[in-house]
């Protein structure tokens, strides 16, 4: 992941929280939630 | 429906409002081959520099993107002029989106309240010099703090008992986090 998978990812986060917003299943808002902890933690571990 | 197909329904209208200012503005200006220009010129060269401004709230990104590619659009010159202008128009935008993230960087490392826990070792160094730490006690907090060194370890090294070390860690840790 370099400086293009960087930007990728840190717009996905900001649409996926936006996202998270407009629904209202809790199930869904989790698996969103899941979703988004994974790629941070994706990006986390290329970070260190 | 599953959750991701409403995702990407939700990404679609999201930069379909948009493509939809970006044509609104291409349509009035006449500037179509610019717009064009502008927009892949945009897309692209702002990987170049790793990071680009982004709002808390994803609404007020949105907003902001209309606001500059209608800016943008309206200002920038005909083809007749300079086709390449319309490229250096979508660089200055990537290049200002850079330069306002890397000020808001500044400004949160700044405001971020300084732990002895969380910290590298260039920060505790850095920390020590601000408050003016003796260099034994510099050396005496790499020891607590980043190398996590034993106090029965450093009792030795120092000729005291075990209590005393934690103490002086107590107090090192109070002076280092201490808002200044």
């Amino acid at each position: 992941m370099g400086k293009w998978g960087f930007l990728f990812f840190s717009e996905k986060i900001a649409q996926l929280e936006a996202f998270k917003e407009t629904l209202k299943d809790a199930d869904e808002i989790a698996q969103v939630d899941e979703t988004i902890a994974l790629i941070k933690s994706k990006m986390d571990e290329v970070k260190a | 429906m599953n959750w991701r197909v409403k995702f990407r329904l939700f990404q679609v209208s999201t930069y379909g409002i948009v493509f939809a200012d970006i044509a609104v503005f291409a349509v009035l200006t006449g500037k179509y081959i610019e717009t064009v220009a502008l927009f892949i010129s945009f897309v692209t060269l702002r990987y170049a520099f790793g990071k680009t401004y982004h709002s808390q709230s994803f609404w007020w990104c949105i907003f902001i993107s209309c606001l500059i590619f209608a800016i943008a659009i309206t200002f920038m010159p005909n083809k007749g002029v300079s086709i390449l202008s319309c490229v250096a128009f979508g660089l200055i935008i990537d290049y200002l989106a850079y330069k306002y993230k890397d000020y808001d960087d500044l400004i949160r490392q700044r405001n971020k309240p300084f732990n002895v826990d969380t910290c590298t070792q260039a920060e505790l160094i850095s920390r020590c010099d601000e408050i003016h730490l003796s260099e034994e006690n510099k050396k005496l907090a790499i020891e607590f703090f980043i190398k996590k060194t034993k106090h029965s370890e450093l009792a030795d090294i120092l000729c005291i008992d075990e209590k005393s070390i934690t103490v002086r860690k107590h107090r090192l840790k109070q002076k280092l986090n201490k808002k200044i």
